[in-house]
């Protein structure tokens, strides 16, 4: 999975609009949609909401994705993560 | 509508009773997010101690204390208030009932914790914000001035360090400077509507308000436009309002304040250095897949050898071998002979095989206290440093199959120490199905501390290969059983979303008197339910019963298990004490295959009375009740097949 990731990232030209599951790691990344599930609130209010802008921290095989915002880190679920859409800022 | 009388005794979720039924000057309720420290806030106002964990969702209950006249509730750490999970809805009761409300912000992480603050503003609650952990925010370069935030929220903002005691005493005399923040316009508005709208149907129906014009029907129109149900109800409204638009809003405004309030606190002086970010390094080293399993395996190796080497055998033999059953129920017996014979049914009951005051004492105080301290001592240190969330993040991927996210690691690791406590835990668990699954797998195929050392004794002289055939059978019925019902069960389970607390060095102060805390609760909730038991098993003895079940257990027992009849008994005294049923298999000289047969069963089969107790406590008694007749078929079931196969993989 992560050597996957390293190609997407390497070869092919960084996606603009994707999901926080697909996203690359160390790229900074805009939310541009949260699917409507149980949880978009509660992303709402953790921050992980439309139009706000973290990092993309870590991403586990498989597993959560690891957010950064204003020096906190969040984990999101894979389920949740592919509901996310995100711009891509900053891909380094 | 009596029912929304403010009552300051009994009718609270809290266990912990406060002197009675006292009239309070003021409640005072305690507000933030987790991990904001608050629980030391608490601990200066009221000198009580309450948990601190660095784990988020670990107390679901409130615990109250004195602060001179005024009564201080402590709530569960929660982002913000609404009825979407139980620790909200108790934090959501003890806001709508308190005269004022401290909300303890952690000034290193603003932008998380201002939502709440703000939704306590628009609440319009009388309010002082404690700005806490400024000794981070300023080790972060994250200090945020007070007097922008003051100016801005429109209620007392006093700078504290909590741990160091600084600014607490300031913190107790703004009290009496709390009142109601500002509020967003719009919702403000809009609030008023609704309470307008709801007066004229009132008078329309004839009935009367909640507490017309109050400050309450301000919090409960509030909550009713953020889509709170219960506020709906309670206002008898349709659930109506825009939770994620009144939420989106709140999250900007957070944002946008805390960057304001930091540009104030940097301006001041030159920019805080950032500290060199150890805590990232480890992170990093925490959440990478093959260093996160390196230090996994060295914590749980340490784990293993504290509680299974130093407690288990060291710390045990002398509390239960030495003090209990050399001292104390030698002692027992002599004071209950004096006033009946040991040999009538009283003299039975307290100081027999089963007695209330012998078997029953012994086993809480000599086994079952060690264990469970030497556990909750692991548990708080690894929860004060912050590594639980990071295993749960690990965990996410491998639960999921089972319907569970990373979350419920938390309760399944418990259960290796004591699946009743465990049982307890499951209530971070986001929805009732995740609940009901995680119940499941505890009480079924996750054995307790007290049980595998029983287990590891009668195993561990046949081999590594046995051994690891145990494991490997327990596992796959807890991996099968779990992704069945995954399948079955309707519904579906929330993803993981979970606020990764920094690591930190645990204080050693906090982390004893945790222990001492959770012991002592740990006794109050499971020890009754320990004692019901016994007098249960105790009558059944006392009547001639116990042998008729055994005599019924029989056929099952010889013909599909294949061991010997007195086995039976075994299994029925692993229904009191797990272990004490592994207890009985010792001398019956089993052959090795018959051994893992009965290893097997015993693990699988119904788990302990107290945890029965509290599952039913839990979920009902319906549902305890369908756990444990799944358990006694399937461990059956499951025994059977391994007597038929065993011999294949065990030459005996």
């Amino acid at each position: 999975m992560v050597e996957q990731a390293a190609q997407q990232s390497t070869k092919q030209p960084v996606a603009r609009v994707c999901t926080l599951a697909t996203a690359p790691v160390g790229a900074r990344v805009r939310i541009r949609h949260v699917g409507d599930g149980p949880l978009r609130a509660q992303a709402i209010r953790l921050g992980v909401g439309q139009a706000t802008e973290l990092v993309i921290w870590a991403r586990l095989p498989g597993g959560p994705i690891i957010v950064e915002r204003a020096g906190q880190r969040v984990a999101v679920g894979r389920e949740l993560a592919r509901e996310i859409w995100v711009e891509v800022v900053d891909a380094t | 509508m009596g029912r929304h009388r403010f009552r300051h005794g009994r009718g609270w979720a809290g266990k912990a009773d406060v002197g009675g039924e006292r009239e309070a000057r003021r409640v005072i309720a305690l507000v933030g997010n987790p991990n904001t420290g608050k629980s030391v806030v608490f601990h200066y106002l009221t000198g009580r101690y309450v948990e601190v964990s660095n784990y988020p969702g670990t107390t679901v209950e409130v615990t109250r204390g004195w602060c001179g006249p005024d009564l201080i509730v402590d709530t569960p750490g929660v982002y913000g208030i609404s009825d979407l999970n139980d620790e909200e809805k108790v934090t959501r009761d003890a806001v709508l009932r308190c005269d004022l409300v401290v909300n303890v912000v952690d000034a290193a992480h603003l932008e998380r914790d201002l939502f709440l603050t703000l939704q306590l503003c628009d609440l319009g609650v009388p309010l002082v914000v404690c700005l806490n952990m400024l000794d981070e925010a300023r080790a972060a370069g994250r200090v945020p001035d007070a007097g922008v935030l003051e100016a801005n929220l429109g209620v007392p903002v006093i700078p504290t360090v909590a741990v160091k005691g600084q600014g607490l005493a300031e913190l107790r005399s703004s009290l009496d400077r709390a009142v109601p923040g500002r509020s967003e316009e719009e919702l403000g508005m809009r609030a008023r509507e609704v309470l307008d709208r709801g007066r004229r149907d009132v008078e329309v129906r004839d009935e009367p308000m909640p507490s017309p014009g109050g400050r309450r029907s301000r919090h409960l129109a509030v909550l009713y436009l953020e889509g709170d149900r219960l506020a709906a109800r309670e206002l008898g409204l349709p659930v109506k309002g825009s939770r994620e638009q009144v939420w989106s809003r709140r999250r900007e405004r957070a944002d946008r304040l805390a960057a304001l309030a930091r540009a104030g606190g940097n301006s001041g002086g030159r920019r805080g250095r950032r500290a060199p970010e150890w805590g990232a390094v480890l992170d990093r080293l925490l959440t990478w897949p093959p260093t996160a399993a390196l230090a996994l395996a060295i914590i749980l190796g340490l784990a293993y050898w504290f509680l299974g080497v130093v407690v288990a055998q060291h710390v045990v033999a002398f509390t239960e071998g030495r003090i209990m059953q050399g001292y104390w129920e030698p002692a027992v017996r002599q004071l209950v002979a004096r006033v009946a014979p040991l040999s009538s049914i009283p003299g039975q009951l307290l100081a027999g095989e089963f007695g209330l005051l012998t078997m029953t004492v012994t086993y809480i105080v000599g086994l079952l206290l060690p264990l469970v301290v030497g556990f909750y001592f692991l548990m708080a240190w690894l929860e004060d440093t912050g590594y639980l969330p990071r295993v749960a993040v690990l965990f996410d991927r491998a639960l999921t199959p089972l319907g569970l996210n990373g979350r419920a690691v938390i309760p399944l690791i418990l259960g290796f120490g004591c699946v009743t406590m465990a049982i307890v835990s499951t209530r971070v668990l986001a929805t009732g199905r995740e609940r009901r699954l995680a119940i499941v797998l505890l009480s079924l195929a996750v054995p307790c501390s007290a049980q595998l050392g029983v287990v590891a004794g009668m195993v561990s002289p046949l081999g590594g290969r046995v051994l690891l055939t145990y494991a490997a059978i327990v596992f796959s019925v807890f991996a099968g059983v779990g992704v069945l019902l995954n399948r079955l069960l309707p519904g579906h389970s929330s993803a993981l979303l979970l606020d990764l607390p920094p690591l930190r060095l645990p204080r050693l102060d906090n982390l004893l008197r945790k222990v001492a805390y959770r012991a002592a609760s740990f006794l109050r909730e499971a020890g009754p339910l320990f004692f019901y038991g016994a007098a249960a098993l105790g009558v059944l003895q006392v009547t001639g019963l116990l042998t008729s079940v055994q005599g019924f257990m029989a056929p099952v027992v010889t013909g599909w298990l294949g061991l010997p009849a007195a086995a039976a008994t075994a299994l029925v005294m692993g229904f009191v004490r797990r272990d004490f049923g592994a207890a009985g298999l010792f001398h019956l000289g089993l052959s090795a295959s018959q051994t893992l047969v009965a290893v097997v069963t015993i693990t699988l089969f119904v788990p302990c009375v107290a945890s029965v107790l509290m599952i039913a406590k839990e979920r009902g008694w319906l549902e305890a009740a369908i756990i444990w007749t799944g358990n006694v078929l399937l461990a059956v079931a499951v025994g059977g097949l391994v007597a038929r196969l065993a011999p294949l993989v065990i030459q005996s």
